[in-house]
């Protein structure tokens, strides 16, 4: 369920509809600077948390988005 | 000012000798956090005796890796009283970006080896002093070491942003700051009792120098909130400019339009911008319809348009090298593209046609700094002659430390810029940075103007645009425009017309449409042209479609 959560939030914010796997990085998937914190707010917005750099820093995969609003 | 010794200033500071103060904002958490100039300082040396004990020794070099800003701050100032150069890591607020700071510390290892120290908040995949509560740090009055400090001693390292190569870190002594802050004051017309507000992040020059040392050498209030959350929501910025009464504050270019953009549609918001009088915009090329499209807006919530501050600094020049002259209106001349030729004389036009571009000036040299307009090896003496620009002064600095202890000088203390332009009645107008200068036939094109025409026709964003010349056979030298766009974009016939006009109007041989991510920016916000150049070369663009003039 979040997976698919997730995978939706990221094909909306690239606005193109990508295959996406767990182990992606989500670095690779063609994000601008923008698109990143475009991204960190629409999961704050999701999953009512703080999204810091310092979280998104650490947040490699997007199995490891998936996690964080698990 | 007069002394050229900023650990004097610190200990006057951390002794009471100071009435500013920095207030931290986290406009999430509606947190401010009042700290006393001499709080900071205090805390700082307090740091300072943890860092000697860790084995920090003089003329090391401290990388400081931190999204906390009063982190950084007292890591900065700390790294000072013990003796050795900091240099504030640039962090982005990005999805696993702890590899990206990895990279970058085993980038300035290679350099600087075992006398590279890097202090962090957390334990990070290199060796690292920790620095844990900022809160709980001892007061001290004296610095960790005492120095007898020479005006040229090194004060700290500022990374260059890279835009046109791998990073260097730039060497700035006691003398440069205390001479381009003066500068500084001068060109803003500062009092002696001024607020600063800045989301910039204190890894750039424009926010270390421009709001962080210029707040502090001077004394100033000086509120400063995150750059992620200026980024997140432009409008707390000035909303804050109308809580604090801000006087200054700064920008880079982009930021006008990243700002209209976002928050144009809002209509109910409740500001008062008159107290500002100096908003410094600078970093990139000065668009005047960018200034004119923030003005308009902002004008009804009381902005003075001669408030709107166009400069032109680089980190090699400490920061600032012009400004607008205060209480002046922003200027701007129409020239005709034909005409901008290095060496030559560029024609101004009052026709604004579509071979009329238009350049912003960015203002008058600061004090005792000196221009000239160079090409071929010769100073241009006469206005409107198109050429590179170098700089000397006391604000320029000494050059590149690429080994500890060893700066590469700059020739004759004279500082090749890089960027093109040319004088008008004693202003400064920038063409363009001279790798983004593109030569056909003679004529010199500006890059960023090709990719304005680009993105305005396709209605796509400018930063999605990266307009350079194909270097790979020189005999059939095209210009080429990438253009970032989902992966399954097919161009429909009207987009097919607009190609058409555009190869036809301009000097565009070719448009890549590709993949979005693959244009890379330096971390304060500039196109790594060399970069997308070498993309091109050897084919990393994944590319989803060409169009050329023969489609």
């Amino acid at each position: 369920m979040e997976a698919e959560i997730i995978v939706q939030l990221i094909r909306r914010v690239l606005k193109k509809n990508i295959n996406i796997h767990m182990e992606d990085k989500i670095i690779d998937l063609g994000f601008s600077s923008m698109q990143m914190v475009q991204l960190a707010v629409s999961l704050e917005e999701h999953c009512d948390c703080e999204i810091t750099p310092d979280v998104m820093a650490k947040i490699s995969t997007v199995s490891d988005l998936v996690e964080l609003i698990s | 000012m007069n002394s050229f010794n900023f650990i004097r200033l610190l200990e006057e500071y951390a002794n009471g000798k100071s009435q500013g103060k920095h207030i931290f904002l986290n406009p999430r958490k509606n947190v401010s956090k009042k700290v006393s100039h001499a709080s900071l300082i205090r805390r700082s040396f307090g740091f300072s005796y943890q860092l000697s004990d860790a084995g920090i020794n003089k003329g090391d070099i401290c990388y400081i890796v931190s999204n906390n800003q009063e982190t950084q701050l007292i890591c900065f100032y700390a790294a000072i009283a013990s003796g050795a150069i900091p240099m504030i890591g640039a962090q982005l607020p990005r999805f696993g970006a702890e590899d990206e700071v990895s990279n970058k510390i085993a980038y300035w290892k290679k350099l600087y080896g075992a006398r590279l120290k890097v202090i962090s908040e957390n334990e990070l995949k290199t060796n690292s002093i920790i620095i844990d509560n900022i809160n709980s740090l001892p007061d001290a009055l004296q610095p960790a070491s005492r120095m007898n400090v020479k005006e040229d001693d090194i004060l700290y390292l500022q990374s260059s942003s890279a835009t046109t190569g791998s990073p260097k870190a730039i060497s700035v002594s006691h003398k440069n700051i205390f001479t381009n802050i003066r500068q500084i004051k001068k060109g803003l017309d500062a009092n002696d009792n001024e607020t600063f507000v800045s989301w910039l992040p204190l890894y750039h020059d424009m926010g270390l120098v421009g709001a962080e040392l210029f707040s502090l050498i001077c004394d100033y209030d000086l509120i400063l909130m995150p750059p992620y959350e200026f980024t997140r929501n432009p409008e707390i910025w000035l909303e804050t400019i109308f809580s604090y009464k801000g006087t200054i504050t700064a920008i880079p270019s982009f930021a006008t339009d990243y700002v209209i953009d976002r928050i144009e549609t809002v209509s109910d918001v409740k500001l008062d911008l008159s107290s500002l009088h100096s908003v410094c915009i600078g970093a990139e090329p000065i668009r005047m319809d960018s200034l004119e499209k923030f003005y308009n807006f902002y004008s009804r919530y009381g902005l003075k348009k001669n408030a709107l501050v166009p400069c032109y600094g680089l980190a090699e020049s400490t920061l600032a090298a012009t400004f607008k002259p205060s209480r002046t209106l922003p200027k701007s001349l129409l020239v005709l593209q034909n005409s901008i030729k290095r060496g030559e004389k560029v024609e101004l036009t009052s026709n604004d046609s579509n071979n009329a571009i238009r350049i912003t000036s960015v203002g008058e040299l600061v004090e005792n700094l000196r221009c000239d307009i160079v090409h071929n090896n010769k100073v241009i003496k006469n206005d409107l002659i198109c050429g590179e620009i170098y700089l000397r002064g006391p604000s320029i600095t000494q050059g590149y430390m690429h080994d500890p202890g060893f700066i590469s000088l700059l020739p004759n203390n004279t500082l090749s810029t890089g960027d093109i332009g040319f004088m008008y009645k004693e202003e400064i107008y920038i063409l363009d940075r001279d790798k983004n200068i593109i030569i056909m036939n003679g004529v010199n094109y500006i890059a960023s103007e090709i990719e304005t025409f680009v993105a305005e026709l396709l209605c796509v964003e400018k930063r999605n645009v990266i307009v350079f010349e194909n270097q790979i056979n020189i005999k059939e030298k095209k210009i080429i425009a990438v253009v970032e766009v989902r992966n399954n974009y097919q161009p429909g016939d009207d987009i097919k017309k607009l190609i058409e006009k555009i190869c036809t109007s301009s000097i565009v041989n070719e448009i890549h449409f590709i993949s979005r991510g693959f244009i890379e920016m330096t971390s304060s916000g500039k196109k790594q042209y060399f970069l997308a150049r070498k993309k091109f070369e050897i084919g990393e663009f994944n590319i989803v479609n060409i169009c050329s003039r023969s489609m």
